[in-house]
């Protein structure tokens, strides 16, 4: 992993810090990465998270935090330079190269991100999350959104509940 | 040790609302059909205008032969057009002579004018063209207001010579056109 420079760490070694997914698996990856969380930003600014202690994180489990790292990773050089204004057309291109590749994932995955990255307070994670479930959404029935997004099979009330508002709505879904 | 269950069919109402804030108008709608818990982020989203991007304008337009109920709404977005049925309005008779935040400001064949929400079909009555301070009532043997004079004249002069017009030819002379705003201190809209 290529170290960012961060102004983090005064010899080139960036300030690592350890997550702690709720499966007990520890991540140690730097301060600056681990900071694109807000919440977790308060903690490490406290100085927390370094040596054996750890930040546990209850609600992340360790496939959701490893996938959450990654973004974070990938996107902390640019967050560093306070939104990249000198970043050039190629790095823009790549980091929205991989963010269209890192949301091409199955939608209970999307799922486990997008609530990781509203508890970790992830903002750009949530909007890339957020603007991939519209995507899936768009140009849908409401019975195709529910079998997109893995819903399980309507009872017979919420049926009905589909079919008043689909009626007062009629002309969405001629 | 907690673990996160579930999946979109039960997720917290910010989420919801963070992805509907993307959509566009016609899939917010249809958002709304999907469960409950769908329909009341659909709701809220709704009432408190929380879209991150503004919408794609839609076309409104109504047509004779489609009749005096139904507006045809065409998404620019999707490139198809829908037809909207407006039970409780002759909308095919009416002035369009503003629209924004989804409200058409429409003037009737009495020159009275109302704000009409296409998609839900509410209509909110604005104050009579007769507060207008140019604009008096002419009124019919049976004291029935039959015809408006409109006056032309503004705080500091006369324009030119006072019009009679017919309750329902005062609106091509009346209006030009009607903006509506949104206050945000205030939470309402105003129209001018």
């Amino acid at each position: 992993m290529a170290a960012p420079e961060s102004g983090d760490g005064n010899n080139g070694a960036a300030r690592m810090v350890t997550l702690i997914s709720s499966d007990n698996t520890r991540f140690e990856v730097e301060a600056a990465a681990a900071s694109l969380s807000q919440t977790l930003q308060l903690t490490i600014l406290d100085g927390g998270g370094g040596g054996g202690d750890g930040i546990p994180l209850p609600n992340v489990d360790s496939a959701t935090l490893s996938k959450v790292l990654e973004y974070c990773i990938k996107h902390a050089p640019a967050a560093a330079n306070g939104g990249a204004p000198n970043a050039t057309a190629v790095d823009r291109a790549e980091l929205e190269r991989f963010d269209n590749e890192f949301v091409n994932i199955d939608q209970s995955v999307l799922y486990s991100l997008i609530m990781a990255a509203h508890n970790l307070e992830i903002e750009g994670l949530q909007s890339l999350v957020a603007k991939k479930v519209a995507d899936m959404i768009k140009g849908k029935s409401p019975m195709e959104i529910r079998r997109t997004l893995g819903f399980p099979d309507p009872t017979p009330e919420e049926q009905a509940e589909m079919n008043a508002h689909m009626l007062e709505y009629g002309w969405a879904y001629e | 040790m907690e673990i996160v269950a579930g999946g979109f069919s039960d997720a917290p109402q910010e989420i919801l609302t963070d992805i509907f804030a993307l959509l566009e108008f016609p899939d917010l709608v249809r958002v709304g059909s999907v469960c409950s818990s769908w329909n009341s982020a659909y709701t809220s989203i709704c009432s408190f205008g929380q879209y991150k991007c503004s919408q794609a304008p839609c076309l409104i337009y109504t047509s004779e032969s489609a009749g005096d109920h139904v507006a045809f709404l065409y998404s620019l977005v999707e490139k198809r057009s829908y037809k909207l049925t407006l039970p409780d309005l002759h909308i095919q008779r009416r002035y369009l002579i503003g629209s924004s935040h989804g409200w058409l400001v429409t003037a009737d064949d009495r020159s009275e004018m109302h704000l009409v929400n296409p998609v839900t079909s509410e209509q909110i009555s604005l104050p009579s063209v007769i507060t207008i301070e140019q604009v008096t009532p002419i009124l019919d043997e049976a004291g029935a207001i039959c015809r408006y004079r409109f006056s032309r004249h503004t705080a500091e002069a006369i324009m030119g010579p006072s019009s009679t017009y017919s309750l329902s030819a005062s609106r091509d002379h009346l209006f030009h056109k009607a903006l509506l705003f949104y206050d945000t201190s205030a939470g309402s809209y105003f129209v001018m």
